[in-house]
């Protein structure tokens, strides 16, 4: 082949320009520490560099982001969780006082205003927020779990559910009146109780209670559906007030009918309507209108409606909002890793139950009897030390008797509220202590979690190294060799195209 | 016995032949590095013999110089032509599948995938609390972020399309202005070889512009010769002709009167000769640079649109991605569309009929005003009553990253074949130019192994035909010499 001088200087030039390429690709993957530049050069590498990438996107997203707001929720609530059982074994311990029996009128009174604050306070516990968000409250943090304040207008039909082990059976006591300790009565013994008659009765009836969540309940119909879900029979509750209560007493109550005492919120069952319950479930709706200060809205815990006052239409007249709530279990789960969630709250209707505020209204409704028995019998005593008419003494004294059986009655009653009261909170702690326990296997699994997101994200990051990085020994070395054979090009491409034939002539 | 300045007359004509040979061999070393320009010889014979009578018969006259002729083989140009065709074709859509690759260039900067994961992070923070104004707002802006980026790659798209649009203009011109060049040489080539001599360089001049004309579009050229030394010279592009000898063919750009493609930009060009005949490189294979840029500007992956501007191309060109786009929006809104219809805004009310995104009815989607003015428009969960915590909405939201509602397969897999598409394209491409490169320097190097002017060929003929002439002038000295002696020194 006739090879000419042009068609040598195109072959040097194509060859360096080819050197050139190679070194310029080399020098651009140092100078990057890229692989590629574009998906062309390989697409590939950029394919999987862009899956890899999305990956510890969402890596970091759950390591750096989901799993630390979840922890943080969490300890908020652990915290939270370790104040409300701090409150319970107080409650534990007071009831321990409350049952030793010699205690004095000005002890008890303590113990009340200590069972009231640790109402308030157990209560308190359940607002704790975290970043302004209430923890307690399920999906609704933007809610306290108790009214702030108190609210007269806000009204709410709630429905409760219950089941059989609900009912609890108290001694309730109806004591003497207050008029029967200034009415003059002539004395007799009665013969049934073996007392002398003293136109009092007293009575101390085990009877068939349950506290509804709330007390001042509405004058209005309360139905009890007892085993809704199957027979489904339904009573309407008789509402009775706590004043009737000295006429109509507790003993009187009809086996076939229920009641409500509207101030207490207690439901009393007679026991036809008691024994027909017998492990079943029922259900009470009811109407409250007016809620206080401390108290737990009903949305956090029933099925209910609320009526509430929302400003007033253009003609001035109030308006009101109706919102219905079903109860149903709200758990918060964050994202925490691939497919995996975590619950992050504990709800609140699972630890601060109405029944530990109930339970504490309970204890001091009892010591309230055995105080109120406390004073009539001192004011009978008072009366036997000015009275000197011999008739009116021999009446006061069977009285100061009849009293005196009662104030043993409300002892008794005292004593059982209390010893009832340390199962049942011990139970309340208990719940607390599950429910506690429950959040710590969460936040193992959590860490564990993290510890895994960790050992993915290097993972990852090694992958996507390797993937789209340069690896630099290996190009520096490249480098190296592509530099030598690009100056080797040219220094023989000078070479030979500067000399010709006439050089030589 | 010959005349008895015969020889005189030999060194003469020698003289002269090593004249022009020199002369030939001076314009070879000048035109050494003019594109396209093939070397020539003087073609140099021996002058008709005298019959002089003699015993020993005839006797050589001399020498004389019959033509200049180009050194070049006709079948390489050819060869060359119809890489070039492929070449120019190739370096086309090279160059703008690199600006389409540009506009989706995920390895160097943070593209449409990070966008995406930012939404979707930003969803992550919206289940941790939907109820925070400033998390919606978040979202929100990122849906908006992700939306405008997409949109701006198909507006980049629909530009870059113009650019395809101008510069089919620009080939149509440059077509038409060759073959304008080629007619005027055809009739300056007859001119000059009706006399009898070769137009070496007119038909140089000519070759280098078939070799650009069909790097634009493939050619079929023919020369007809008639025995009184005229030629007739023909183009044809396709099945056309372009050039026919003294005349040409224009051709022209006509603005199209619809879009043929919905996103297309507006006023694209559809070709025609002058005589009012279409001219579709496409549909009649006519491959090369404008063959490529009609391909890169209208291909819509063999899609049968209905229209009557289009017709199914079959190449991932500017249209196919735009239409890629459009589809993967049309079904990233709707699926969260439709699921946030489902629910409920912070108000309690239905967001049925507040969609969280709107397209506008010039095809512009965007986060639906009302909720970007009041965020708790947005519905997070299906029932309100719940609490403003409740993200069931939002988790169902989250399932969209990775459902498959995109042709089959997940968000992120849709736009991993956009890039791969793209990515295989462009290389393809790629490695096209590099083979046909080679190809051209292979090919390019053989017509020089013939047509080429070599240094030290040149230097040798210089050395060769100076020493010629030098022959020559002694010849003619020492006849001079001989006639001295004859004339004025003999027999005086």
């Amino acid at each position: 082949m006739r090879i000419t001088n042009g068609i040598m200087i195109n072959n040097n030039l194509s060859n360096i320009n080819k050197n050139k390429v190679s070194l310029d690709k080399v020098m651009t993957q140092i100078e990057t520490t890229k692989k590629i530049q574009r998906p062309s050069e390989d697409p590939i590498i950029a394919v999987r560099a862009l899956r890899l990438r999305s990956t510890y996107n969402a890596i970091e997203q759950y390591k750096d982001r989901n799993v630390e707001d979840a922890d943080s929720w969490m300890t908020t609530t652990a915290e939270a969780l370790g104040g409300i059982n701090d409150v319970l074994e107080n409650i534990v311990y007071y009831c321990n006082q409350g049952v030793n029996e010699y205690q004095t009128v000005e002890e008890y009174e303590a113990i009340i205003s200590s069972l009231k604050s640790f109402k308030e306070a157990v209560y308190e516990d359940g607002n704790a927020d975290y970043g302004d968000r209430t923890i307690f409250t399920g999906y609704k943090t933007d809610s306290t779990l108790t009214f702030e304040q108190n609210d007269a207008t806000v009204s709410y039909n709630i429905t409760e559910n219950h089941s059989f082990d609900d009912i609890d059976t108290f001694k309730r006591l109806v004591g003497v009146s207050e008029e029967d300790i200034n009415e003059y009565e002539t004395t007799y013994e009665n013969s049934s109780t073996g007392l002398p008659y003293t136109g009092a009765n007293i009575t101390n009836e085990a009877i068939h209670v349950m506290r509804l969540g709330y007390d001042d309940i509405d004058n209005s119909a309360v139905s009890v559906v007892i085993d809704p879900k199957g027979t489904a029979t339904t009573y309407t509750a008789e509402i009775i007030s706590s004043a009737q209560l000295g006429e109509q007493t507790y003993a009187n109550i009809d086996p076939d009918k229920v009641y409500l005492v509207r101030e207490t919120g207690e439901l009393v069952f007679g026991n036809n309507v008691y024994n027909m319950a017998n492990s079943k479930d029922f259900t009470v709706n009811y109407t409250k209108t007016g809620f206080d200060k401390g108290e737990l809205k009903p949305e956090h815990y029933f099925d209910c409606v609320k009526t509430e006052q929302a400003g007033t239409d253009e003609n001035g007249t109030p308006k009101t909002k109706v919102t219905q709530y079903t109860a149903k279990d709200q758990k918060i789960e964050y994202t925490v890793s691939f497919n995996q969630t975590i619950t992050v709250n504990v709800q609140g209707k699972d630890v601060l139950t109405h029944d530990i505020g109930r339970d504490i209204d309970e204890m001091i409704d009892r010591i309230r009897d055995m105080q109120e028995t406390t004073s009539k019998l001192n004011k009978v005593k008072e009366k036997i030390a000015l009275t000197t008419d011999k008739t009116e003494l021999s009446r006061l004294n069977s009285l100061k008797v009849v009293l005196e059986v009662e104030q043993k009655y409300a002892q008794d009653n005292v004593t059982d509220v209390f010893s009832q009261g340390i199962e049942k909170f011990k139970e309340h702690q208990q719940n607390v202590t599950v429910v506690n326990s429950d959040l710590a296997a969460r936040m193992k699994r959590l860490s564990m979690i993290q510890d895994r997101l960790e050992q993915q994200a290097l993972t990852v990051e090694e992958l996507k190294s390797k993937n789209e990085d340069t690896n630099l020994t290996a190009a520096a070395v490249e480098y190296k060799a592509m530099n030598n054979v690009y100056t080797a090009s040219l220094s023989v491409s000078a070479k030979v195209i500067q000399q010709t034939l006439l050089d030589f002539l | 016995m010959p005349n008895t300045f015969f020889g005189l007359n030999i060194g003469t004509l020698g003289l002269q032949a090593a004249n022009v040979n020199l002369n030939v061999t001076a314009n070879n070393i000048a035109n050494k590095y003019t594109k396209g320009y093939s070397r020539q010889v003087a073609k140099q014979q021996a002058t008709q013999a005298l019959r002089v009578y003699q015993k020993y018969g005839m006797i050589g006259s001399g020498v004389e110089v019959v033509s200049i002729d180009r050194i070049r083989n006709e079948y390489y140009d050819k060869k060359y032509e119809e890489n070039q065709t492929r070449l120019g074709s190739a370096q086309t859509t090279y160059y703008y599948m690199l600006k389409i690759e540009d506009l989706f260039n995920e390895s160097t900067v943070d593209g449409f995938t990070k966008e995406y994961d930012n939404l979707f992070n930003a969803v992550e923070e919206l289940i941790k609390d939907s109820s925070d104004i400033t998390t919606r707002n978040v979202f929100l802006n990122y849906s908006e972020s992700f939306l405008e980026y997409m949109q701006e790659i198909k507006n980049d798209l629909r530009l870059e399309q113009e650019d395809l649009n101008s510069e089919v203009v620009t080939n149509v011109n440059a077509i038409n202005s060759l073959a304008q060049e080629i007619a005027t040489l055809n009739k300056q080539i007859n001119v000059v070889e009706l006399s009898g001599a070769e137009a070496n360089e007119l038909r140089d001049r000519r070759t280098v512009l078939l070799d650009e004309l069909s790097s634009i579009v493939s050619i079929s050229t023919d020369e007809v010769a008639y025995d009184n030394g005229k030629t007739e010279f023909t183009v044809r592009v396709g099945s056309n002709i372009l050039v026919d000898n003294y005349n040409y063919f224009s051709l022209e750009a006509v603005t199209r009167e619809s879009n043929a493609n919905g996103n297309d930009a507006v006023g694209l060009y559809d070709i025609k000769w002058s005589y009012g005949q279409s001219f579709e490189p496409i549909k009649e294979n006519v491959k090369g640079s404008l063959y490529s840029l009609l391909e890169v500007r209208d291909g819509n992956n063999n899609i049968e649109t209905g229209n009557a501007y289009s017709y199914p191309i079959d190449y991932k060109g500017v249209p196919y991605y735009m239409n890629q786009i459009d589809d993967f929006l049309d079904k990233f809104t709707s699926a969260l569309n439709e699921i946030h219809e489902k629910g409920e805004n912070l108000y309690g009310e239905s967001a049925s009929g507040t969609p969280l995104y709107v397209k506008s009815p010039n095809g512009v989607y965007t986060v639906n005003e009302a909720i970007k003015q009041d965020p708790k428009l947005m519905a997070t969960s299906y029932d309100s009553t719940d609490g403003a915590s409740q993200s069931d909405l939002v988790y169902d939201l989250l399932y969209t990253k990775n459902a498959e509602i995109y042709k089959g397969g997940t968000a992120s897999d849709f736009l991993q074949a956009i890039i791969t598409e793209i990515g295989v394209d462009t290389r393809k491409a790629n490695n096209k130019v590099e083979s046909y490169t080679n190809m051209q320097i292979t090919i390019e190097n053989q017509r020089q192994s013939v047509m080429g002017v070599d240094r030290d060929e040149e230097a040798m003929n210089l050395v060769k035909f100076q020493e010629a002439y030098n022959l020559s002038s002694h010849v003619i000295s020492i006849m001079a010499e001989m006639y001295d002696r004859l004339i004025t020194q003999t027999g005086v």
